[in-house]
């Protein structure tokens, strides 16, 4: 395999020799240190060989002496190869022309992406990076990473943290959201706590302070559990920091509607597949455009990139939109396929409002209301803890 | 110098060669090597005297090897090597150099 890599990197002949002193000739090319391969008798006195192409000079020389012809038969390797395409100047102009545009291509950003948002919106981000000069086209050696995180991060209070990595091409940035904590008194401050729910006392625990309601008591948002003001029995007021908290029975009620007539859609048999070629940000429909109004319809959009690895991707993307028009239809609700669904819905925004809570039990009903629609009302039973620390005054 | 002083000298020569156990291949003796009957590897070779498909002859230091076989052919050679691939079927030795 290595000599045949060699010989193809220095080039090789293929001659033929001819003449009676055809044996002779081959002795005195090994003698000058010639290498011969696949030496075959081809006719009388007539042979074939295979030589590197440096040594043609030699092989030449080495034919008139003993007497020979010598021919080239076939000629194979990089150099003849190479003499071959010189000529073609377009060619080496358009491969040099194709270097230089993969190595500027490749030196840029195309693609952006933003992951960890919540209440943020990619749009904000992306709009944020770009401000700070982060955009698809961008140059990547002029981008500062830090300086894009720190602008994005002043100027979008949502945000606690916020990271971005170059991958090839592409910038990955990822977000951590804000998160609302409520503001912690300090030891030294002196408190009450009140409850911030609705319901009856099933258990209460006080650190500090004195209890301001016992267990069966009813109570609202905004009464007292404990209380920091402690008066001794010599009539003297002390203040404390007042710490408790009271598990609660509390009651949740949920209510949604909806329409009494629901429309179904159904796929037809008609498909419109419309093609485009991403560049960047750039989209070129690769077909004229028909503004064809449909109401309804499914789509699936496929992307196909080339990719030599998986940190390097081609900035130029093809994309399929598969568009399958449908049609609808009214129908009727059935009632109780619709208290199932409707149930099961209601359960999860109960349990999406009230996270902390634990469900002790529910009732749900589901009636039609005057003008058709249908109302679903769930009440849940919960048993929640409760307990904010109020300065005193 | 005498026919008779120099194939003393020869004698005496291949006697310390002997004795010494130095490589034949240092000497400039020609060595055959087979590879069952499919190929063989001369060294230490002065040239092919002749080349057919059944029958090829080498020229060696004090001798003419040849070998006889069918579809013989030279794959490779070069100063000192000769690699010759066929179906041999006798490798000879004649006396006598050819240069």
């Amino acid at each position: 395999m290595s000599r045949s890599v060699s010989d193809r990197l220095r080039g090789s002949l293929k001659i033929r020799i001819e003449g009676p002193g055809a044996e002779a000739f081959l002795g005195k090319c090994v003698r000058r240190g010639v290498v011969l391969h696949d030496i075959r008798r081809v006719s009388d006195g007539g042979y074939t060989a295979w030589a590197a192409a440096g040594d043609y000079r030699y092989l030449l020389r080495a034919g008139r002496i003993s007497g020979c012809t010598v021919r080239i038969v076939e000629k194979r390797g990089v150099p003849f190869s190479v003499r071959r395409l010189a000529r073609r100047w377009a060619l080496w102009a358009g491969a040099i022309i194709c270097a230089l545009f993969v190595v500027f291509l490749s030196g840029r950003i195309w693609t952006i992406r933003v992951e960890g948002c919540r209440d943020t919106t990619q749009t904000e981000i992306l709009e944020l990076m770009r401000q700070a000069g982060l955009k698809t086209g961008a140059k990547r050696s002029s981008i500062s990473r830090s300086s894009v995180k720190n602008y994005v991060i002043l100027n979008c209070d949502k945000l606690s943290y916020f990271t971005l990595n170059f991958v090839g091409t592409n910038a990955v940035a990822h977000v951590w959201e804000r998160e609302d904590t409520p503001d912690k008194l300090r030891e030294d401050v002196p408190c009450d706590v009140i409850s911030d729910l609705s319901g009856v006392v099933l258990a209460l625990r006080v650190r500090t302070g004195n209890a301001e309601v016992k267990v069966g008591d009813t109570v609202t948002a905004g009464t007292a559990i404990a209380s920091g003001t402690v008066v001794s029995a010599l009539g003297k007021t002390t203040l404390l920091h007042a710490s408790a908290e009271a598990v609660l029975r509390t009651w949740y009620t949920v209510r949604a509607a909806v329409p009494g007539e629901i429309r179904t859609v159904s796929p037809t048999e008609r498909m419109n597949v419309s093609q485009s070629l991403v560049f960047g940000a750039r989209r070129i429909p690769l077909q004229s455009i028909e503004n064809v109004e449909e109401t309804w319809y499914d789509k699936n959009v496929r992307r196909r990139t080339l990719r030599l690895r998986e940190d390097f991707r081609f900035p130029i993307a093809l994309e399929s939109e598969i568009t399958h028009p449908c049609e609808t239809a009214g129908e009727a609700v059935n009632a109780t396929d619709l208290s199932a669904a409707l149930e099961q819905r209601m359960l999860l925004r109960l349990r999406a409002a009230k996270p902390d809570a634990e469900i002790t039990g529910y009732t749900f009903s589901v009636e039609r209301s005057a003008d058709g629609a249908w109302l679903g009302v769930l009440r849940a039973e919960l048993i929640e803890t409760t307990g904010i620390s109020v300065p005193i005054g | 110098m005498k026919i008779g002083k120099n194939g003393g000298l020869l004698r005496r020569f291949q006697e310390a060669v002997k004795a010494l156990e130095i490589p034949e291949e240092l000497t400039g003796e020609p060595t055959v090597t087979l590879e069952g009957s499919r190929s063989a590897r001369i060294e230490g070779h002065r040239g092919i005297i002749r080349y057919e498909d059944d029958e090829i002859e080498v020229a060696a230091k004090g001798c003419v090897i040849r070998l006889c076989g069918k579809r013989l052919r030279l794959a490779v050679m070069d100063r000192d090597d000769i690699r010759i691939v066929g179906s041999l079927s006798s490798v000879e030795y004649a006396r006598g150099d050819r240069k």
